[in-house]
């Protein structure tokens, strides 16, 4: 009976000895949120995890951990970039990634030339960048990227066409800042910029370049905080060409 | 004042007033172009010399926690080289989980947890081999 009875007990410490060492495996100490630990986005067809660096230890030792960069070019951008534009920070790309973008109505655009976008982007993100946004409108090139973000070409308005839009928008019948003459942008995607960080201005000049032909302000956001802060939050970032998501240990 | 008085020399003046605004607004665009040549020169300069450390990769479809399956950090080991003393007073110290169970351990058992440290010095290992001696009574 003794026996049986010390067998019990060293079963009953065994398993909670297990559910113990399981409790510690799934628990993740470096959360996102208070509430989210991790989340999953889509990323080239693929499903990437976005979490932070657990190590507690871990510190930045790349270009990101440089604190002076020559201004100008590189300096601190306003939280302002452009009236109407909302500045926004991590955890409302979350938010971002979880509806817009899994809901295809988003899109997180990298706006950094092609030779930092290859050391690594955020998931999710694609890049277009700045330069791609500043040709005229009537540029191939503007209007390749124009439509990939959802803006659908106009064709030749009629006079009466012009005319009647132009009195239904005084009027408070039309809403005269989701279309141009040119462009519609009613179903065009919500976008968010971003670059390389507070000191970057490559994502401010593609909004602004974006606000210059018609795009309606209340459907851009800015990142501010861009890799830089990404990455001194120990958040994924996954680098295009090995096709793989790096956690930057 | 009479316009009409205005004489040639006015004329030479606003005529000059043009050409140099048209000079201008020639070369200005020309100038902005060549600084958006200067930024890209520079951020190319600076992308350059910004080198990205990548890391161990993170599986994009992983369901376990990645504390558990991605990184081998500092708390995941007991430090390599300890003495039998060492070892126990860093299980407490730093694993206190793990030394509640260790301590249930008889002292030859003990040992064996010693001896399995000394050749694999990772925690669950040595989590693992406690729980095995633990269920053999």
């Amino acid at each position: 009976m003794k026996h049986l009875f010390a067998k019990v007990s060293t079963a009953a410490v065994v398993l909670s000895a297990t559910v113990l060492f399981h409790s510690n495996a799934i628990a993740i100490d470096v959360k996102l949120t208070d509430y989210l630990a991790y989340l999953e986005v889509g990323h080239d067809g693929e499903q990437v995890r976005i979490q932070r660096i657990q190590d507690q230890d871990n510190v930045l030792t790349d270009g990101f951990a440089k604190t002076s960069r020559k201004c100008p070019p590189f300096c601190i951008q306003p939280m302002q970039v452009a009236p109407g534009v909302q500045t926004v920070g991590e955890a409302e790309m979350f938010r971002f990634m979880d509806r817009q973008l899994e809901g295809g109505t988003g899109m997180i655009v990298d706006a950094r030339t092609p030779s930092w976008y290859k050391k690594g982007t955020i998931p999710g993100s694609v890049n277009i960048p700045f330069t791609q946004f500043a040709g005229e409108l009537d540029d191939s090139e503007t209007i390749m990227v124009l439509e990939r973000i959802g803006a659908v070409k106009r064709g030749e308005l009629s006079w009466f066409t012009r005319t009647f839009e132009s009195l239904m928008a005084k009027l408070g019948l039309f809403d005269a800042h989701m279309k141009t003459e040119q462009w519609d942008f009613s179903d065009a995607k919500e976008l968010v910029f971003w670059c390389n960080g507070p000191w970057c201005g490559q994502s401010p000049r593609a909004i602004k370049s974006l606000l210059g032909h018609g795009f309606p302000a209340e459907k851009i956001s800015y990142y501010r905080g861009g890799m830089q802060m990404w990455k001194i939050l120990g958040l994924t970032v996954v680098v295009p060409d090995s096709k793989q998501a790096v956690a930057m240990k | 004042m009479d316009i009409s008085a205005i004489g040639p020399a006015s004329k030479l003046e606003k005529t000059a007033r043009i050409l140099v605004a048209g000079l201008i607004l020639w070369v200005l665009p020309g100038m902005g172009l060549q600084a958006n040549d200067d930024y890209l020169s520079m951020l190319e300069a600076e992308a350059g010399d910004t080198n990205a450390k990548s890391g161990k990769p993170a599986d994009p479809v992983s369901h376990e926690p990645p504390a558990k399956k991605h990184y081998v950090k500092k708390s995941d080991v007991i430090q390599s080289g300890l003495d039998f003393e060492g070892f126990e007073e860093e299980l407490d110290s730093n694993f206190s989980g793990s030394h509640l169970l260790y301590v249930k351990l008889s002292n030859s058992n003990r040992r064996r947890v010693y001896k399995s440290y000394k050749e694999d010095n990772r925690i669950s290992a040595i989590r693992e081999k406690i729980v095995k001696l633990l269920s053999s009574g």
